[in-house]
C-alpha cells in the first residue's frame, strides 16, 4: 500500500509551503516518523517527518518549488502488511472483533488523528502536523494537544520542535535570610503565573467598566430558584444569568469572541461561543469552558457551570475541559470587590468580570417614566480587551448589550 | 389421516343451523324494565356498527375493524347482568362488549376514525378499546392471552376482597390456543371470580372451527378438563344470555369459581372489513339471518304486550345518537401531534434516556 | 451492615416492599414452598402467608396474564420467571400486553408491576437455560429494564422497581447468586435509570453488566498494572438508559468498549456504541470496541462456555491492543 506525503498545513493562516530540501533520496529506505524533507513557509522552517515506513518510491514536488497546502510531495511504499496478513482474532473476543484491527493499523499510517485530537487541536488553535505524537505510532493523543497548548506553543509553532536555545541564562535562584523560607510554586502555581505573565506581555490590554442594575434579575432569581430546585434540581445562580446576557453580546459582537493570530497581523474567528468560567479552587484559580455556551439555554448554561464548577473543585475535571475557551466570565465579586481588572487568558480579546452585587439609592426611572430614589441591586461590570483587536467602542457596545439585557430581565420563556 | 380439507370442498362443510323457536323465552322471569334495557343496547349495538360499516365505505375508517353484527345478543345479556363495578375483557371484535357496559358512542366511533376526541385519543384503535371507568379494561387484539390478564384482574379483586366479577369474552378459535388452557387451569386452581365468555360464531377467520377442533362444542367439550361444567347457551337470544350470564355472576360473586360459557351465534358479515365470507354455505347464512337477535327480541317484547310505538322510539332515539355521535365523531380534531410521544410512561412521557 | 448472598438480597428486597405496602404480592413457579429453585425468595411463604406468595402451574402466560391484571387493578405484583429464556413462551404478554397497554389505552391504566428472572450464563445448563435476554427488552419501547450486579444493587433497585408505577423487567443474574456482599442495614431504595462508575479511570471506559462488571473490574486490574487506567461503569439500566454518565466518562476517557454477554448481534452494547457514536464522536481518540459472546447458542460444556462468554483476561487483552494501536 502506498501512502502519499503531503505539504501540511502549518498554522491556521498558511496556505503554502517551499520545499527546501529533500533529506532522503528516491529508493531510500524510510522509518515512520524519521524526517523527510525541510519545508520553509513565509514564518516557519521546519522538517517534516514520514508518515510511514517503507521506500521512497517518488519524488514529486522538487527543492525550491512552492506548492499550497495538501499537495503530494511524495509517495512512499508501506512496508506494512496487507490487513489479510493479520493474525487472526481468537473467537471469545468476539466476532465482531476480527474486523477492526486491520482498517485501523492502516489508519495509523495514515496519520489521520482521531475525532477527539481534531477537535482538542481545532478548538486551541493546534497544528496537528507539527506535533510530535506520544502514542503508538507516533500518534498524536489528546495529551499532546492539551499540552501544546497549555505552553502555548501554538502562537510559535516551530517552537514545538525546536532545541532550547543553547546558552540560555540559568533561572536566578534565591537565598533565603533568617524568617524567610523559599517553597516550590505548585505546579498549577507555575503555570497559572507564566499564563498570567504571557497574557500581560503578549497583548495590549484595558479595562472598562459600567454599572448595571440588576434588580430585575434578582428578583426573578428569588421567585424561580426555589420551584426550579424543587422540579428540576437546578441551581439557579446570577452567574447564570450574567454568562447568558454575555453570550448573547458575544453573538451580536464576534470580535471579542475572536482571537489574534500567532503572527499578530490576523485575526482568527470562532464560530462558537466557548465560554471560560473563572473558578477558585484549594489549588488556584482554574477555568473551565463551556463548549458552545452559545447554543445554551439560561437553565442549560446554569447546569454547564454548576457541574464545571463541582468538578473543577473536586479534581473531576479533564485537561480538555480546561482549554478552547474564546472568552472568559469571571465573577471578581465573589468575595465583595465592586470590580477588578481582570487579565485576559492568552488567545482570547475579552474577559468580563462580575462585581459584587450591592444594593444602593439609585435613580430608577419607573415605567411611566417617572424618576424615584429607589433600593436597587447594582453591580459592575468590567470588560478587559486586548487592544490589537478591539477599540473603545467596542468594548463599550458590548457592556451596553450586557447591561440591556439584564436590566429589561426578560428571562421568563427562558425559566418556563 | 384426516385433512381439514380431504372430504369436502373449501366452504362445503357441514352446515349448522340455529334453533327455530323464538317464543321459548318468552315466560323466563327478566323484568319488563331490564328487557327494555336490552333491547336499547341492542339497537345501540346494531345501528352503530352498521354506522361503522357505512363509514368504512366512505374511507372515513382507516385499517381494519371487526364487526359483530349478529352477535349483539351476548354483549347485551352480559352487560345488562353485570354490576357496574364489574370488568369487561373484551375481544377486538369488541364495539359491543364496550357498548354493553355504557360507554358513550361518540368516543368509540371517533376511535375508530382516529380523532382526538376517540376513546383513547386515537392511540389504541378498534381493536383496543378500553374505558376503565366504564370497567372496560380494555380489548385485546392477540388471541387468548387476554383470558390470562382477565385472571389477574379476578385474582385481584379476590384479593381485595372488592366483589368485583371479571367478564371475559372470547371466540370459538381461542379455545385452540395455548393461552386458553393455560388460563382455564389458572383460574380453576385459585378459584377465581371470573366467567369465561366464548362467543362461538362458527368460524374461526375464514375456516369452519368444526374442521380444526377435536371436539364439537370447542369451548363446552373443554370444561370438564378444568372440572368446570360444561354450558352452552343460545347466543342470539338475549333472554337466554341474560340469564345464564346471571346465573355465571352469581356463582362466581359467591366465591365458588369460575364458569365457562359456550354461546352459539353466527355473524351477519364477514371476519374482518376485507372479508366478504364466502366460504360459508348460503344456506346456513340465511337461516342464522333469519334468527337475528333484534328481530328475536322485538317479536318478544310485542308478543309481551310492549307498544309498537315505545319500541320505535327507542330505535329513533337510538338512530339520532348515533347519527350525532357520527356528527361529532367526524368533526373531531385529530390527535395532536405530541400525543405520540406521550402516555408511554407512568410519567406521561416516553423518554428511554436521561 | 450485613453481609449477604445476591440470592438473599433478592428476598430481602422483595420482603422490605411486601412489609411496607400490602399490594405487593408474589407469584410464581416454586417461590413460596420452595422458597425459589434459586432459592430467591426463601422466607417470603413464612412471613407474608399463602394469601401474598403464590405457587403457580408452569404457565407462563398464565403468571404474567396474573401479574398484568392484578397491577391494572392496584396490586403491585413481582412475578418471577423462573429462567430467562422462559421468556419466549410468554413473550406475548409481555411485549403485546404489559409494554402496550398504557400506550395504547392513552393513559387509562397503569401497570406497576416487576418481572424478575434469572438470567445469562457460565453456569454450564446449555443453549435453553443461559441466556442473557436483557436486550430482548431493551428493543421494546414501555418495558423498563434493570440488572443489579451486587446484592446491594439488587435489594435498591428491587426496591425501586416495586415502587415504579411502569412495568419493570429485573434480571437477576444466575452466575452472581452466590456472590456475597455488604449490605447496609435498614430500608434500601435506589433509583431506576442510573449508571454507576465502580471504577474511576482516565485512559478507558468499559461499559459492563451484571455478570460482566466483576470481570470488567477484574480487567481493569490487570490493565492498571500494565500502566492503562480504565474506568468501570456497571451501567445497571438498560431503560432507561443513563446516557449521562456513560457519554460523561467517554469524554472524560476518549475510548468506549463494552462488555456484553448477549450474542453478538444487537446486544446491549450496539446500542450504546451507536449513541456515543453520535453525540461523542469528538470525544472519541480511536474505534469504539465490543466485547460479546459470539454469535452463537451457549454451549452447555464448562470449557466451552468459559472459551466464549468474554472473560476478564480478553477483556485486558483488547483494551491494551485497542490502546495500542
Amino acid at each position: 500500500m502506498n501512502i502519499d506525503v503531503t505539504m501540511p498545513q502549518l498554522g491556521e493562516t498558511v496556505a503554502e509551503g517551499t520545499v527546501a530540501r529533500w533529506l532522503k533520496r528516491v529508493g531510500d529506505q524510510v522509518a515512520d516518523q524519521e524526517p523527510l524533507l525541510e519545508i520553509a513557509t513565509d514564518k516557519v522552517d521546519t522538517e517534516v517527518p514520514s508518515p510511514g515506513a517503507g521506500t521512497l518510491i517518488e519524488i514529486v514536488i522538487a527543492e525550491d518549488t512552492t506548492v499550497s497546502v495538501g499537495t503530494v510531495l511524495a509517495v512512499i511504499g508501506s512496508t506494512a502488511p496487507a490487513p489479510v496478513a493479520l493474525p487472526p482474532i481468537p473467537v471469545a473476543v468476539g466476532g465482531g472483533g476480527a474486523a477492526a484491527p486491520g482498517p485501523a493499523a492502516s489508519r495509523r499510517h495514515r496519520h489521520v488523528h482521531s475525532p477527539r485530537v481534531r477537535r482538542l487541536a481545532a478548538e486551541n488553535g493546534v497544528a496537528l502536523t507539527l506535533l510530535h505524537g506520544t502514542g503508538p505510532g507516533g500518534r498524536v493523543t489528546p495529551r499532546d494537544v492539551a499540552s501544546a497548548a497549555a505552553a502555548h506553543q501554538q502562537p510559535e509553532p516551530v517552537a514545538a520542535v525546536a532545541a532550547p536555545p543553547v546558552g540560555a541564562a540559568p533561572a536566578p535562584t534565591y537565598t533565603p535570610t533568617a524568617g524567610e523560607r523559599v517553597e516550590p510554586m505548585s505546579p498549577l502555581r507555575t503555570v497559572i503565573a507564566d499564563r498570567m505573565m504571557q497574557s500581560l506581555h503578549t497583548s495590549a490590554q484595558l479595562t472598562t467598566v459600567v454599572e448595571v442594575d440588576v434588580t430585575a434579575v434578582v428578583a426573578l432569581r428569588r421567585v424561580a430558584a426555589p420551584e426550579l430546585a424543587q422540579r428540576l434540581g437546578v441551581r439557579l445562580t446570577l452567574t447564570a444569568f450574567f454568562a447568558k446576557a454575555a453570550v448573547e453580546a458575544l453573538r451580536t459582537l464576534p470580535l471579542l469572541n475572536a482571537s489574534v493570530g500567532p503572527d499578530g497581523r490576523s485575526v482568527i474567528h470562532h464560530d462558537a461561543q466557548h465560554l471560560g468560567v473563572a473558578v477558585d479552587t484549594e489549588r488556584g484559580l482554574l477555568v473551565p469552558v463551556v463548549r458552545d455556551a452559545g447554543d445554551l439555554s439560561l437553565l442549560g448554561l446554569c447546569r454547564r457551570i454548576e457541574d464545571l464548577a463541582d468538578r473543577t473543585r473536586t479534581g473531576g475535571i479533564a485537561p480538555d475541559e480546561l482549554v478552547g475557551g474564546t472568552f472568559t466570565l469571571t465573577n471578581t465579586g465573589s468575595r465583595g470587590a465592586l470590580f477588578d481588572t481582570p487579565i485576559l487568558v492568552p488567545g482570547q480579546v475579552g474577559i468580563l468580570g462580575t462585581g459584587a452585587v450591592v444594593e444602593r439609592p439609585a435613580v430608577w426611572r419607573q415605567p411611566d417614566g417617572e424618576r424615584l430614589i429607589a433600593i436597587r441591586s447594582l453591580a459592575h461590570f468590567a470588560l478587559t480587551y486586548d487592544h490589537r483587536l478591539v477599540d473603545g467602542a467596542d468594548a463599550a457596545r458590548f457592556l451596553t448589550a450586557v447591561k440591556r439585557r439584564l436590566e429589561a430581565g426578560q428571562f421568563q420563556h427562558e425559566l418556563a | 389421516m384426516r385433512l381439514p380439507l380431504s372430504d369436502h370442498e373449501y366452504g362445503a362443510h357441514g352446515v349448522v343451523l340455529p334453533p327455530t323457536d323464538q317464543t321459548r323465552h318468552d315466560d323466563a322471569p327478566v323484568p319488563i324494565e331490564t328487557r327494555l334495557g336490552i333491547y336499547r343496547k341492542l339497537q345501540e349495538m346494531r345501528q352503530f356498527e352498521k354506522r361503522a360499516y357505512d363509514l368504512f365505505m366512505r374511507q372515513l375508517v382507516k385499517g381494519t375493524s371487526h364487526l359483530s353484527l349478529g352477535m349483539e345478543a351476548i354483549s347485551a345479556g352480559f352487560g345488562a347482568a353485570m354490576h357496574q363495578h364489574d370488568l369487561t375483557f373484551a375481544t377486538y371484535r369488541g364495539h359491543a362488549h364496550t357498548l354493553a357496559r355504557g360507554v358513550p358512542m361518540t368516543p368509540v366511533l371517533a376511535e375508530l376514525l382516529g380523532r382526538a376526541n376517540g376513546l383513547m385519543g386515537g392511540k389504541g384503535g378498534s381493536m383496543h378499546l378500553t374505558s376503565v371507568e366504564h370497567g372496560v379494561l380494555g380489548s385485546y387484539a392477540i388471541i387468548g392471552a387476554h383470558l390470562t390478564i382477565a385472571n389477574g384482574a379476578a385474582w385481584s379483586a379476590q384479593y381485595r376482597g372488592s366483589g368485583q366479577v371479571t367478564v371475559c369474552f372470547f371466540g370459538d378459535g381461542t379455545t385452540n390456543i395455548g393461552a386458553f388452557h393455560e388460563a382455564l387451569n389458572y383460574a380453576a386452581v385459585y378459584k377465581l371470580p371470573i366467567v369465561f365468555v366464548c362467543e362461538n360464531n362458527l368460524y374461526m377467520e375464514y375456516t369452519s372451527i368444526a374442521d380444526i377442533t377435536a371436539v364439537p362444542h370447542p369451548a363446552a367439550d373443554r370444561a370438564a378438563a378444568y372440572g368446570l361444567e360444561p354450558v352452552i347457551v343460545d347466543g342470539n337470544d338475549a333472554d337466554e344470555t341474560y340469564l345464564a350470564a346471571a346465573s355465571a355472576i352469581e356463582r362466581a360473586r359467591r366465591g365458588d369459581g369460575p364458569s365457562l360459557v359456550e354461546a352459539l351465534t353466527y355473524r351477519h358479515g364477514g371476519h374482518s372489513r376485507a372479508d366478504p365470507g364466502k366460504y360459508r354455505p348460503q344456506d346456513e347464512v340465511e337461516a342464522w339471518k333469519a334468527y337475528d337477535p333484534i328481530a328475536i327480541y322485538r317479536g318478544r317484547l310485542e308478543r309481551l304486550g310492549v307498544d309498537r310505538a315505545e319500541l320505535d322510539l327507542i330505535d329513533k332515539e337510538v338512530a339520532e345518537a348515533v347519527d350525532l355521535a357520527t356528527d361529532e365523531a367526524i368533526a373531531g380534531e385529530l390527535p395532536p401531534p405530541e400525543s405520540a410521544f406521550t402516555d408511554l410512561w407512568a410519567d406521561g412521557g416516553s423518554s428511554w434516556r436521561n | 451492615m450485613a453481609e449477604l448472598t445476591y440470592r438473599d438480597a433478592v428476598a430481602r428486597g422483595i420482603a422490605q416492599e411486601m412489609r411496607r405496602d400490602e399490594r405487593v404480592v408474589m407469584i410464581g413457579e416454586d417461590v413460596a414452598g420452595a422458597g425459589g429453585v434459586f432459592k430467591t425468595t426463601v422466607g417470603l411463604l413464612d412471613e407474608f402467608g399463602p394469601r401474598r406468595v403464590i405457587d403457580t402451574p408452569i404457565s407462563e402466560q398464565a403468571i404474567l396474564g396474573a401479574a398484568m391484571g392484578a397491577a391494572m387493578t392496584g396490586l403491585r405484583p413481582v412475578a418471577e420467571i423462573m429462567f430467562s429464556d422462559f421468556f419466549a413462551v410468554c413473550w406475548d404478554i409481555v411485549v403485546n400486553e404489559i409494554a402496550k397497554t398504557r400506550y395504547m389505552t392513552g393513559g387509562q391504566v397503569t401497570i406497576p408491576l416487576v418481572i424478575k428472572t434469572g438470567n445469562g450464563g457460565s453456569l454450564r445448563f446449555g443453549a435453553q437455560h443461559s441466556q442473557a435476554v436483557e436486550n430482548w427488552a431493551m428493543a421494546v419501547p414501555g418495558l423498563k429494564v434493570v440488572t443489579p450486579s451486587t446484592p446491594r444493587d439488587v435489594v435498591g433497585l428491587m426496591a425501586a422497581a416495586v415502587r415504579s408505577d411502569d412495568p419493570v423487567l429485573f434480571f437477576e443474574h444466575k452466575g452472581l447468586y452466590a456472590m456475597k456482599g455488604e449490605v447496609p442495614d435498614g430500608e434500601i431504595v435506589d433509583e431506576l435509570g442510573t449508571a454507576v462508575v465502580r471504577r474511576p479511570g482516565t485512559d478507558a471506559t468499559i461499559l459492563s453488566l451484571g455478570l460482566t462488571v466483576k470481570r470488567a473490574l477484574d480487567a481493569a486490574d490487570q490493565l492498571a498494572e500494565r500502566g492503562i487506567q480504565a474506568e468501570v461503569v456497571d451501567v445497571r439500566s438498560l431503560v432507561p438508559l443513563d446516557t449521562r454518565t456513560i457519554l460523561a466518562s467517554v469524554a472524560k476517557t476518549g475510548r468506549l468498549f463494552t462488555v456484553e454477554e448477549n450474542p453478538r448481534l444487537l446486544g446491549w452494547g450496539a446500542e450504546i456504541a451507536s449513541i456515543a457514536a453520535e453525540e461523542a464522536f469528538w470525544d472519541l481518540d480511536g474505534p469504539i470496541q465490543r466485547i460479546t459472546t459470539p454469535h452463537i447458542p451457549l454451549p452447555a460444556a464448562d470449557s466451552l462456555e468459559d472459551l466464549v462468554l468474554p472473560s476478564a483476561d480478553v477483556v485486558a487483552t483488547t483494551v491494551e491492543k485497542a490502546l495500542q494501536s
